[in-house]
């Protein structure tokens, strides 16, 4: 915790906290393929759910904002500095919690309430926890936890359960950012799969960047880890849930 | 990448800039001996310049429904320019049971680049005890061309404490390209048998400007997170003015309500262009808008906010 107030909004002292105990990633620990099976799991593409899900890119193809490749780019850009810091943070901090005992589940689960005032977007983050849950389990032990959690504690819970280290949990949160929307974007107007693809490509520093800033950020005390908001992601959530037509659950 | 840890340098000691102006207010409000209510503390410290300016005691015969709740009106006065770089300002403010605090501001404020080190800075704590209401609602905040500012409101609500708060941040004066400002707002609500937020400020003394240490000693056991937001703006933002945060307006606020009587159910969710009123899981919703100017965007936070009921 921190020592003081003069601390309050200072990050924590990155990577320090020993998570070496996986081994060497290409070693034969198999670290390495449970965190490709990891972001296989939190990929919009499989059936955990999250195909089900654009993350607000039907809402915005919908009241025109989103038409074209570059309006794809910069959705996703906004996106992953917002939503995607947030979910990088708080599935590190779960996949920390669990591996010390330090912090309870449940209560990041409630500050991701929080920090989540679209009741569209809680459901359709709780529901994407849930069937991630359920795949996670097929897959490993993972930890005892609430039932349907936020999408990024569950990816917490399931990277520990994984014995993966934070650092991957978050940088699948990242990853799963921005995946799920881009091939939402693909089937909804029709974009060149492969473009799409190139626009991933080249937002991939930008993934890992999240993933690392969201990793030292999770060290902060639960109240005041990052609660990033973009205001039109909220509103097209709602948009999207009292539209009559729609291809996409969120 | 511009994370809220980029934005916030962690306070620098010793700050000398001679254009640096640190400054710390607080407004006591509670109920007094006679059911009037009792101005224990109107602390000014300029450029934050406190006045008060209405008084209204609870009297038998309020119309139906509304409930008689003694009521202090305050006006926050800038008195100087800013505020500018480096500028380090925070104001406390306390309500205790069975009072109302409106706060007002005479004018929208202006954040302005500087000579000082380091962005400009407002904190704003408020502690509401149970039956005691707080009504924030000061003019927007303007975030001038060059401007680097972070605004922290820390908010404390009691079980059966109320709350409506109006935050508008317009992006640059007019024709203005925009300066970069981070506000982040937690409010924490205490269940009905906790004891956070009771409504026993701190020592009103104690700790530097830009701790905040009196009001996380306690946790958040015995209370819920309510909201938890962090709005970052600016020329280098990420994907700001894509479609999934701006667009193009240039206008953003929000109004958050919160009240035992949301408890539950709490308003139907509705969404209109530019604005959303967002129920939140703890007893209270927030209306979130987005417009192209002030005027816009006030009467959007206001209409959607009357319709809640």
């Amino acid at each position: 915790m921190n020592a003081g107030g003069e601390e309050s909004d200072r990050l924590g002292g990155g990577d320090q906290r020993g998570y070496r105990d996986g081994g060497d990633r290409h070693g034969p620990s198999g670290r390495s393929g449970r965190r490709a099976t990891l972001l296989v799991l939190a990929d919009g593409r499989m059936p955990t759910g999250g195909h089900a899900h654009s993350g607000g890119v039907e809402a915005a193809v919908t009241d025109g904002s989103l038409a074209s490749l570059p309006d794809l780019a910069a959705f996703l850009l906004g996106r992953l500095h917002t939503a995607g810091l947030v979910a990088a943070a708080f599935a590190a901090a779960t996949c920390h919690g669990i591996a010390t005992g330090r912090t309870d589940v449940a209560e990041l689960d409630d500050e991701l309430d929080a920090r989540t005032p679209s009741p569209a977007q809680r459901a359709a983050s709780r529901a994407q926890g849930r069937t991630l849950l359920r795949a996670g389990r097929a897959a490993w032990p993972v930890p005892a936890g609430p039932r349907a959690p936020h999408h990024p504690v569950a990816l917490g819970m399931v990277a520990a359960g994984a014995r993966l280290a934070p650092g991957d949990a978050a940088l699948a949160a990242a990853h799963a950012t921005v995946t799920g929307p881009a091939t939402a974007a693909t089937r909804l107007i029709g974009l060149d799969p492969l473009a799409v693809t190139a626009v991933l490509a080249r937002l991939a520093d930008d993934v890992e960047a999240t993933a690392d800033a969201g990793e030292a950020a999770s060290a902060l005390p639960t109240r005041e880890l990052p609660a990033l908001t973009a205001v039109r992601l909220d509103l097209l959530a709602e948009r999207h849930r009292v539209t009559a037509l729609r291809m996409f659950t969120s | 990448m511009p994370t809220t840890a980029d934005a916030v340098p962690p306070p620098t000691t010793g700050r000398t800039g001679r254009t640096a102006v640190r400054a710390h207010a607080a407004v006591r409000v509670d109920l007094g001996p006679n059911g009037a209510p009792r101005l224990v503390e109107l602390r000014s410290d300029v450029p934050i310049v406190l006045r008060l300016t209405d008084v209204s005691p609870a009297r038998a015969g309020v119309a139906e429904g509304a409930k008689p709740v003694p009521t202090m009106t305050v006006h926050l006065v800038n008195g100087a320019a800013g505020p500018l770089a480096g500028d380090d300002l925070r104001l406390d403010i306390s309500v205790g049971g069975g009072v109302c605090l409106v706060m007002r501001s005479v004018a929208a404020t202006v954040a302005l680049p500087g000579h000082g080190p380091g962005p400009s800075r407002l904190i704003v704590t408020a502690e509401v005890a149970d039956g005691g209401e707080l009504d924030f609602g000061p003019e927007p905040t303007v975030v001038a061309d060059g401007a680097d500012h972070r605004m922290i409101t820390e908010i404390r609500l009691a079980a059966t404490a109320r709350l409506r708060l109006r935050e508008e941040i317009l992006l640059g004066r007019f024709g203005e390209p925009t300066g970069s400002v981070l506000s982040t707002l937690r409010v924490d609500v205490a269940h009905a048998d906790g004891t956070a937020g009771d409504g026993t400020a701190g020592d009103g003394t104690a700790g530097a400007v830009g701790a905040v240490g009196a009001l996380r000693t306690g946790g958040t056991s015995g209370g819920m997170p309510l909201l938890r937001q962090e709005l970052l703006l600016g020329p280098r933002v990420p994907g700001l003015r894509g479609p999934a945060q701006l667009g193009g307006a240039r206008a953003v606020g929000s109004l958050l309500v919160a009240g035992p009587e949301w408890a539950g159910p709490g308003p139907e969710p509705a969404v209109a262009e530019g604005v959303g009123r967002l129920p939140l899981t703890g007893p209270g919703y927030l209306v979130s808008a987005l417009a192209d100017d002030a005027v816009t965007l006030r009467r959007l936070l206001t209409a959607a906010s009357d319709s809640a009921g």
